[in-house]
């Protein structure tokens, strides 16, 4: 089912947290809502699943081309996964998941032995079939993470709706449940949409960005468009680290653009610069330098074979030469 | 009390031992020092003062105690002129002193589940809402426990009396008592129902012993459930809510069982206060004998220098108490062998 919103206004009191927003969430996609606190991602999604209201008279949502705004969150249909998960703490992993389908109006309920199958079978899909009469405080926070995922399934949604999915948890449990649910979207075909701030997470994950700013959508692409053509100065900064150098103009340059030539005076427009630290990055290394000409500071990356052959090190004096610089228009910033 | 009950104090014992290496060392003096003091206070102020209480309400014998209550009914015909007066005044004063029984019984039948929703509404609308006024409101539920029960009588007064603020209005309220309805059949009337006794006014009837004490006793329930429903937050509601359940299923399936024992909490708390409340009851009783409760018996029997009767009704007060503290320990046993059954259940898959 295709997801749209139209001209979203939204605003707390005097903050306006959504100015204006519209957005067309493709069948079967799987969207990243990606911007920092603040920006209105996570308001944006509650609006969708008709947990917030936007402002009165200001834009639709729309469901497959279907006005929604009358329907109650409780007849949208929409699977939501909360950021803390909002697990019931009173019942076990079985009857967390087995809610959505007892609490339907008794036409439309299915009888017990297939709502106990059903949750079997989620169980089964979410990993987590010899947890099923645990209680959420006694699982760990990527379990709890995939318990949230199988109660939000379990009343086939048309959509789902993920708010920082990954937040609360560590690194190495984000990374494995970000590819698990990625392949899981992949196998269930469902259009959802999830909020994060994470670039990485963001561009490695979805289908189409949107990235966010102050309550607007500031570009909207597929990874590769947002990260190859930054729409803006906010969306270039926001995707990964990157230099401003102050030259004939004001550019920008990723760290890993930086090519340093250990020769003073090559080609193309140099910069006379010294290493001031050289961090481990495992199959990279990290560089700051500090150039001389100006007061400023460059990060690089380069590969630690490079570093190796040019025998860079601390204090070294070099010239740095830049690939693929952007430069924008209007662009007062700094 | 039943196993699982039993189970939880040991389970509870064990996961709040403290390794032997962080238990402070202290000074064994300040130890019993403090031990002593409190023991001493305790005794001084709660148990000796108890113990007294049943030890006049028995001075003169069981019998005496249940004369306080219960006289029988003997023909007095027979009986010398002085001795009639007696009994006739024993008769009447155990009579006085069951309706004071049944009066506050009633009021706190009436009060206890006024005060459940009331309070219950008034936690949730701070607790799952953000409103202008929000502070101050909260301020509002807790102004009971700040205002003398005497001055919330008066005000009651002042404003349901005969010359109360608004004028007198609230004097010309009829309504009927509850116990005294009779069936009429339909013959008269489309309603078979009346009523053979009707209060007026409001002041110095058992109404307004209900207001009064409703007041008094409001903050229990609130108190016993905002800081557990804060805490909660609203996540779970929403959760439901998407779930496509309704509003009244993810009341009772999702809010209350999770604050239950909170909820029980401030009933029994609620429940103890109505029993024994006397300062705002006194000022809207109007002191006439119908409106007494056990409280205004009480001190009606002191008074009347009946020092054993007045024991007597204090000992059924200090049982409720009792039974109050027990419930209370029962609750926390309960909500405590849930937790630990439930842990036991997956321990062992």
């Amino acid at each position: 089912m295709s997801i749209e919103v139209k001209n979203i206004t939204k605003t707390f009191g005097t903050f306006k947290a959504l100015d204006n927003v519209s957005l067309k969430i493709e069948t079967g996609e799987l969207h990243a809502l990606l911007g920092p606190s603040g920006s209105g991602k996570t308001t944006l999604l509650r609006i969708i699943a008709g947990l917030e209201l936007a402002d009165q008279g200001q834009g639709e949502v729309l469901f497959n081309d279907q006005i929604v705004d009358g329907q109650h969150v409780s007849q949208r249909k929409v699977g939501f996964v909360f950021q803390h998960y909002a697990l019931f703490r009173h019942m076990t992993v079985a009857e967390n998941i087995a809610f959505g389908l007892k609490a339907r109006p008794r036409a439309q309920r299915p009888p017990r032995a297939e709502i106990k199958d059903r949750v079997a079978r989620l169980l089964e899909m979410v990993q987590l079939a010899n947890l099923a009469h645990r209680m959420p405080s006694q699982l760990s926070g990527g379990q709890r993470q995939r318990v949230a995922l199988a109660r939000a399934l379990a009343v086939e949604p048309k959509v789902l709706l993920l708010d920082e999915p990954f937040g609360a948890l560590d690194a190495k449990v984000r990374r494995e449940l970000r590819k698990w649910v990625r392949k899981l979207h992949e196998d269930i075909g469902i259009t959802s949409v999830f909020v994060t701030h994470d670039q990485e997470e963001a561009l490695e994950l979805a289908d189409r960005v949107s990235i966010m700013n102050q309550g607007q959508i500031e570009q909207l692409g597929s990874p590769e468009q947002v990260y190859e053509n930054p729409a803006s100065p906010f969306v270039l900064k926001f995707l990964g680290n990157v230099n401003l150098f102050h030259g004939r103009q004001k550019s920008y340059v990723r760290p890993h653009d930086v090519v340093i030539n250990g020769i003073e005076g090559a080609g193309g427009e140099s910069f006379p610069a010294e290493i001031e630290h050289i961090g481990f990055g495992g199959p990279v290394v990290n560089i700051t330098l500090r150039r001389l000409d100006h007061d400023s500071t460059i990060e690089a990356i380069v590969p630690r074979e490079q570093q190796k052959t040019l025998g860079l090190h601390r204090g070294q004096k070099v010239s740095l030469s830049v690939r693929d610089p952007r430069v924008f228009e209007n662009d007062y910033e700094i | 009390m039943s196993a699982p009950g039993a189970a939880a104090p040991t389970a509870l014992a064990n996961a709040n031992e403290i390794p032997a290496h962080l238990r402070h060392p202290g000074s064994a003096v300040a130890k019993w020092v403090f031990v002593g003091l409190t023991v001493l206070f305790l005794t001084a102020m709660i148990i000796l003062p108890a113990a007294n209480i049943f030890r006049q309400a028995f001075a003169k014998g069981v019998g005496a105690y249940v004369q306080t209550f219960y006289v029988p009914e003997k023909d007095t015909a027979q009986m010398e002129r002085k001795e009639r007066r007696k009994y006739n005044l024993e008769f009447s004063q155990a009579r006085k002193t069951r309706d004071a029984i049944g009066l506050t019984v009633t009021v706190a039948a009436v009060v206890v589940p006024l005060n459940l929703v009331f309070g219950l509404a008034a936690a949730w609308a701070v607790t799952k809402f953000r409103f202008r006024g929000r502070t101050l409101f909260v301020s509002l539920i807790d102004l009971p426990f700040a205002v003398s029960p005497v001055v919330a009588g008066l005000v009651f007064i002042l404003i349901l009396g005969r010359v109360g603020f608004f004028g007198d209005w609230a004097t010309n309220i009829y309504w009927p008592a509850p116990t005294s309805i009779q069936w009429h059949g339909f013959a008269e009337s489309w309603n078979p129902f009346g009523f053979s006794t009707w209060h007026q006014g409001v002041i110095f009837t058992p109404l307004g012993i209900v207001l009064a004490s409703a007041f008094v006793t409001f903050p229990f329930v609130a108190r016993a459930l905002i800081p557990l429903m804060d805490s909660q937050g609203t996540d779970q509601e929403q959760a439901a809510l998407t779930l496509g359940a309704s509003g009244l299923r993810t009341f009772f399936k999702i809010t209350l069982p999770q604050i239950k024992w909170a909820l029980l909490y401030g009933v029994i708390l609620c429940l103890a206060r109505c029993f024994g409340e006397f300062g705002a009851v006194s000022v809207v009783s109007g002191s006439t004998d119908p409106n007494d409760t056990m409280p205004l018996r009480i001190e009606k029997l002191w008074q009347e220098y009946n020092t054993q009767a007045a024991f007597s009704v204090a000992s059924l007060l200090a049982v409720v108490s009792v039974l109050t503290l027990l419930l209370k320990i029962v609750i926390e046993k309960r909500a405590a062998a849930q937790m630990s059954e439930k842990k036991k259940e997956v321990a062992e898959p």
